[in-house]
């Protein structure tokens, strides 16, 4: 049991920690609050970061950055056809 | 000076780092007490180039809390939608070391 393993666990919990906090987020906010889909987005950033630290921590970095500058790509994409998607209506 | 464009890139992967730390307890925080406000609003910024006005909105989707939603090219206009009214200095932060980096 040495120092490094010991880093990596306690990386390792603090990105799980951050997952289950990002899931109890989605199911919290109900629909009433108004903007609520930018608010789930938001939220799933905090998954978006706790992968990203898991997967360094794991020794993949390649995948890591890919994640890193492709996971914003889908949460523009979201929020930009919600956002005209709602002013048609 | 090449040089100081590459000091510039490295501040600026220092400081995004930072942000992204910072904003993901933020958020985290919000999540638990439930203090969450989200709205939509514009803000103007001085890039001039479309590839650092792409890495600026690239960089506040990255940020947990805030998100791009739209980009004026021309006018130099962003739409981010944020989870909390805040001024502009904190939405980008990042802006003056992309300025010197790129432009």
């Amino acid at each position: 049991m040495d120092i490094v393993m010991i880093i990596k666990s306690v990386l390792l919990l603090i990105s799980a920690a951050l997952v289950l906090l990002a899931a109890y987020g989605i199911i919290r906010f109900k629909d009433e609050v108004p903007n609520v889909l930018y608010a789930r987005i938001h939220i799933l950033g905090i998954a978006d970061m706790a992968c990203i630290l898991a997967l360094l921590v794991l020794n993949e970095p390649l995948l890591a950055v890919a994640y890193f500058i492709l996971a914003p790509f889908a949460s523009h994409a979201i929020a930009n056809g919600h956002y005209y998607g709602e002013e048609e209506k | 000076m090449f040089l100081v464009r590459i000091f510039y890139g490295i501040a600026y992967f220092i400081v995004l780092i930072v942000e992204i730390i910072k904003a993901t307890l933020d958020v985290a925080l919000r999540v638990v007490n439930g203090k969450i406000d989200p709205i939509v609003v514009e803000i103007d910024t001085e890039l001039k180039r479309p590839v650092s006005q792409v890495i600026l909105a690239n960089s506040i989707t990255l940020t947990p809390g805030t998100l791009s939603v739209d980009l004026d090219s021309e006018k130099g206009i962003l739409k981010v939608a944020i989870i909390t009214p805040r001024e502009r200095e904190a939405i980008i932060p990042f802006e003056q070391y992309i300025k010197g980096m790129l432009e």
